[in-house]
């Protein structure tokens, strides 16, 4: 039994109820206890183009919670890791530690902050997720969505190719699904921009629904609450910024485990998803 | 001992002094004018003129030189201070054991060259013709090394042709050069006049040849030598003349034994030989750095993105007809990730592998990405002709190159146009980086500082080179052209041959002496040595004299004083200022080859500073222990200054980043101490920098906290 | 064209004092991070080289008061690529920082600062949203978190984005 406290960030207990319900129904299956980390806040990351130093305080407060408890940390959402990691890291400073007693925070034991995927990848590992896919989708052909802070920077993460990225991908392939091989796997969804130049932003998401069209996918498996947001809730407006169509759904990589694993389509949340993935539950039978 | 103390044509005035019956002190006039006898083992100390001058009239004599000139008589100081000096440099050589000279027996006048490429062949050719015996080895089957793999050298012609063949046909005219090929050091032991080592020799398979072909029409595997396919089994038409068999990916299949007109042995064991030689020449030649590691531009992932040298030689046999070639620069140099440093000769080779393509295919386009054009000298005129010839060139980096519909394209920013560009191409060339070849530098035992072998600059002959009877041609060191090859090859060989012309060399540079008894093994002056002069050999400490450039690091990292400097001692310089240094002095220990010249500069250009800055020389700002500021403090001075060369100046490549590290920790116990943190300030100073070494010892000779405690 | 008349030389000094901006005065210009930059792919008027050649050269009101300094979606792509070893989207987050503490602030930041004063978070848990969670088997989560305002007023950010 493998046990790490869940932070949940801004988004997901909110707006990605779905994302939070499949990781967990995921991590049922795959024997491994989150436990809540009570009070848990903003991550911090809208605050760092305004103040980085009170974003990171925001991000070692939470990281404090943890560590009270005694755990590592998993995350849903890739803009949190990248704050918590690097608040994680800051922590070794002088100064920035200084900062944070000041507060009256304590940090008694060292916390290690994973990406629930990356989670999956390093610690239990994909021999052992092979052995419970009940129900493989290899009907499905998709397109992964790294997202940008799961690997880079590399500084911060040290973890997978970022050049050359793989780990999503065997991920996905274990669940028996396709995963397309495409150029600009690695670009980012605007989510950053969105608030600042909405047509800016769409037009980024954009090229990669494009790309998912183009290559005949079935969804496109992301692994960001933000990214979900570019190509989820704005695909309407992308397909009315450039006169097209989609309808290409959008999933979280746990909803896809969750129904490699055989899990019903409501405990994974697929009536959560705005873009309506019957043809592709269809698919699967 | 004996004190020679110049007159100075009557300035100086020495108040009588006592040393007791076994120190005498003699007064001379014009003292750098003498020739003064004085026996190999004895100690003096020489009071007159500034010891740079003085040091090289009383050269390989065991002093301590009082500066009475430029740091009494010209800064107007008192008669009394003189004396204070004169006292101080006594009780330090009474410690200071004499330097020892060494001697290197040249006992064998004969070289190893190791490598066959350009440079190795020059050299040994050029050594041959001057009488010397040469053993020549190469790691590969064949002569020629890179320049036998190239299709031209720019602008002189083809290698065989032009510059090869005739190279290896003038070695070959001489009969004392051996040559043995598929051979590598395996060990190299001893020293200058006297190398000991283990030769490793891999089968070539080939016995006997009658060059007749027909094993390679048979030979079923085929190998992608850099850009040209040729056989497991495969003959270059340099030398020997005869084929030989890659064991690296030959299958044993044995259908070449089948069809063989001479004798083919498959399995052959290594051999292993041991020879002498009185002096080494490296001249391993270029290493590519490794481009796969340099992700974004795909070379193992993405079929058509290749290095200089394969895009050359596929262009030249015909193998490729590229109709739009990008030429990356600067791929693996320049960046923090893979090569820091610029490597030099890639900008040329681009240009080339463009004129090549150009020449061959008039209509083909190319373009030149490049952040920078270092086309050094008359590669310029390269570069023009090329523009002129319809070449694209690019300035920026490229961020990556990936596969379009079937097309490689290159992704980069343009700075000249301020665009984003996407370049469609069919072939990517990659201008890679080269690396010093750091394995065979290492069996020598030879330090590298940062990424290239350290040179030295050996104190007492005055040049830069590695250990004496260690010489480099070509670009084992840093990468050259062929140009610049053939004239170091001809200045490496000048040197072996200014060697064997003596039967010993004689020095008094000053060694480190390790007491084995107070030494505990613990390894610390190992890691310290800029030279790794230092090594365990059957659990006990040994200095190679070679190697060893007497910097003194070693001496005052040791913590138990067992290893001292011959000349110069830590206990020796605590006994000095102990007894120079009185109340509210300010102590400066300089350093012998940059600070310490600021002060007679200081004397020269009239800007004075108080009596009570008293000046030591040390030999390098490395070699101040914590323990001499502390011996100053307890004496009451207001102040210590450490002065050393400015960093990546040091004459021992590293002594000034020792002295910062332990500033750095004797300023923390200071202040724990009591003290006001700025009571030992470590300054570079440069030869030249007399003003700021006066505004440096003013300041802390008017500080009202220095030498007090809290 | 630019006229370094107006230049001012310490602007690189004072961003080379924000977190994150140390690598500054490394930059020698290559474009790799342009290259990389996913938003200067489809907008030109965004180039982080273009930013970090500015602040070299000291046009402190150009680069500050610049509308595209905030296009910058700190993907880190540019970070990857840096042959200088310069983290880029941190430095370009400095230069952000520097210009909020002179007055530049985007609008949006302004309204998601006061959402995390208020709430702790960017959005606002309604009973509607614990009920959702109740009934999907998800824990309960606090309704707003105070000791985020408590930081936000020990560090005084509201103040300098207020100015």
């Amino acid at each position: 039994m493998r046990k790490y406290a869940l932070f949940l960030g801004c988004t997901v207990p909110v707006r990605a109820q779905h994302y939070e319900l499949s990781a967990r129904n995921c991590a049922k299956e795959l024997n491994i206890e989150f436990a809540e980390m009570a009070s848990a806040s903003c991550c911090g990351f809208p605050l760092k183009a305004v103040d980085a130093e009170t974003a990171l305080l925001l991000a070692a407060r939470n990281l404090s919670i943890a560590s009270k408890m005694n755990l590592n940390v998993v995350t849903l959402c890739n803009s949190c890791t990248a704050m918590l990691s690097d608040a994680q890291m800051q922590l070794k400073n002088k100064e920035f530690y200084k900062k944070y007693k000041e507060l009256g925070f304590s940090y008694p034991h060292e916390v290690i902050v994973k990406h629930f995927v990356r989670m999956l990848y390093e610690d239990i590992g994909i021999d052992a997720i092979k052995k419970i896919i009940k129900k493989p989708l290899s009907s499905l052909k998709v397109i992964a969505h790294y997202g940008c802070h799961y690997m880079r920077p590399s500084q911060l993460y040290g973890f997978d190719n970022p050049e050359v990225p793989h780990t999503f991908d065997e991920l996905i392939r274990t669940t028996g699904a396709q995963s397309v091989e495409y150029v600009d796997k690695k670009m980012c969804c605007g989510g950053s921009v969105l608030g600042i130049d909405e047509k800016l932003a769409v037009t980024m998401a954009n090229h990669k629904l494009h790309i998912a069209k183009n290559n005949g996918a079935d969804a496109v498996i992301s692994i960001c609450p933000f990214c979900t947001v570019m190509y989820e809730d704005n695909q309407r407006k992308a397909e009315e910024q450039f006169e097209t169509q989609y309808g290409i759904p959008v999933l979280y990589y746990p909803q896809l485990l969750g129904l490699s694993f055989g899990l019903d389509k409501n405990a994974v949340g697929m009536r959560f998803n705005r873009v309506r993935p019957e043809a592709l539950l269809e698919k699967i039978g | 001992m004996r004190v020679l103390v110049c007159t100075c044509k009557g300035a100086i005035k020495l108040p009588k002094i006592d040393f007791g019956p076994d120190i005498t002190v003699e007064q001379h006039e014009d003292l750098c004018k003498k020739k003064m006898a004085i026996g190999p083992d004895e100690k003096v100390v020489i009071a007159g003129c500034s010891p740079s001058l003085m040091e090289g009239l009383f050269p390989n004599v065991n002093a301590e030189f009082v500066n009475l000139h430029e740091h009494i008589v010209l800064m107007g100081h008192s008669m009394d201070k003189a004396k204070d000096l004169i006292i101080a440099a006594v009780e330090k050589m009474k410690v200071v054991t004499p330097v020892k000279p060494k001697v290197f027996a040249i006992e064998d006048k004969s070289a190893l060259v190791i490598g066959g490429g350009i440079a190795g062949i020059e050299v040994a050719s050029q050594l041959a013709q001057n009488g010397i015996n040469v053993n020549l080895i190469e790691k590969t089957p064949f002569l020629g090394g890179t320049v036998a793999q190239l299709d031209r050298l720019y602008p002189e012609g083809t290698p065989y042709s032009h510059t090869l063949m005739p190279q290896i046909g003038k070695m070959l005219e001489n009969k004392n050069i051996n040559s043995f090929f598929n051979t590598e050091a395996k060990a190299i032991k001893g020293k200058v006049g006297n190398y000991k080592i283990t030769l490793e020799t891999q089968p070539r398979g080939v016995i006997e040849c009658s060059n007749c072909g027909k094993c390679v029409d048979v030979c079923p595997v085929e190998v992608n030598d850099a850009g040209k396919k040729r056989k497991a089994i495969y003959y270059v038409p340099t030398y020997p003349d005869m084929y030989a068999i890659d064991f690296n990916t030959c299958t044993k299949c044995g259908e070449c034994v089948k069809v063989c007109q001479g004798k083919i042995e498959l399995e052959e064991k290594p051999t292993e030989k041991e020879i002498n030689a009185g002096a080494v020449v490296v001249a391993t030649g270029l290493n590519w750095y490794d481009v796969s590691k340099v992700e974004e531009y795909g070379y193992y992932r993405l079929p058509d993105v290749m290095t200089t040298l394969e895009f050359e030689r596929a262009v030249a046999s015909g193998a490729l007809k590229p109709k739009k070639v990008a030429i990356i620069y600067c791929v693996g140099s320049r960046d923090s990730k893979h090569l820091p440093y610029c490597s030099k000769i890639c900008c040329f080779l681009g240009l080339k592998e463009a004129k090549l393509v150009i020449d061959r295919y008039p209509h083909t386009q190319v373009y030149v990405i490049a952040m920078d054009m270092r086309s050094y000298g008359t590669f310029e005129y390269l570069y023009n002709t090329l523009r002129e010839k319809g070449a694209s060139f690019i300035k920026g980096k490229p961020s990556e190159v990936f596969k379009r519909d079937g097309n490689l394209v290159v992704r980069t920013e343009d700075l000249y146009t301020n665009e984003l560009l996407e370049i469609e191409v069919d072939t990517v060339v990659l201008s890679a980086g080269f690396v010093a070849d750091i394995l065979t530098f290492d069996k020598l035992g030879i330090k590298l500082n940062g990424d290239f072998p350290i040179l030295f600059e050996n104190a007492v002959l005055g040049n830069t080179e590695l250990p004496r009877g260690i010489f480099t041609a070509g670009s084992a060191t840093f990468p050259a052209g062929v140009r610049e090859t053939l004239i170091d090859a001809r200045k490496a060989s000048f040197s072996v041959l200014n060697l064997f012309k003596q039967d010993k060399i004689e020095t008094k540079q000053p060694n480190a002496l390790i007491d084995e008894d107070l030494c505990s093994l613990c390894r610390m002056c190992i890691g310290t040595c800029p030279y790794n002069a230092i090594s365990i050999v059957e659990e006990k400490i040994q200095v190679n004299e070679e190697l060893c450039m007497g910097c003194g690091i070693c001496s005052i990292t040791c913590p138990a004083y067992a290893s001292q400097l011959e000349g110069f001692n830590p206990r020796g310089l605590s006994n000095q200022i102990k007894t120079l240094v009185k109340k509210d002095d300010v102590l400066a220990l300089l350093c012998r080859w940059s600070a310490y010249n600021a002060t007679d500069k200081a004397a020269y250009d009239r800007y004075s500073y108080p009596e009570n800055v008293k000046i030591i020389r040390v030999p390098c700002s490395g070699a101040v222990d914590p323990s001499h500021v502390m011996d100053a403090l307890e004496n009451g001075a207001k102040g210590v200054l450490i002065g050393g060369c400015y960093p990546n100046a040091c004459h021992y490549a590293k002594g000034n980043f020792r002295a910062k590290a332990r500033e750095q920790i004797l300023k923390l116990n200071l202040d724990l101490l009591g003290f006001d943190k700025n009571v030992v300030r470590l300054e570079w100073i440069g030869k030249d920098e007399a003003q700021k070494f006066v505004e440096i010892v003013k300041e802390m000779n008017n500080s009202a906290k220095g030498g007090k405690r809290r | 064209m630019i006229d370094l008349k107006n230049a001012d030389p310490n602007f690189k000094y004072e961003i080379i004092k924000q977190e994150g901006g140390e690598g500054l005065l490394k930059c020698f210009g290559c474009s790799d991070c342009a290259a990389s930059c996913p938003v200067r792919y489809f907008d030109e008027r965004y180039n982080p080289r273009k930013i970090i050649r500015l602040t070299l050269l000291g046009m402190k009101k150009e680069v500050l008061s610049s509308p595209f300094l905030w296009f910058c979606a700190h993907c880190h792509a540019c970070t990857e690529r840096c042959p200088q070893g310069i983290m880029v989207a941190e430095l370009i987050n400095a230069i952000k920082n520097y210009a909020v503490t002179q007055g530049y602030c985007p609008e949006g930041y302004k309204v998601q600062l006061d959402l995390l004063k208020k709430l702790g978070r960017l959005y606002e848990v309604e009973d509607f949203d614990l009920k959702k969670r109740q009934r999907l088997g998800l824990p309960p989560i606090d309704k707003t978190i105070p000791e985020v305002a408590k930081i936000l007023e020990h560090t005084g950010i509201e103040k300098v984005v207020k100015k």
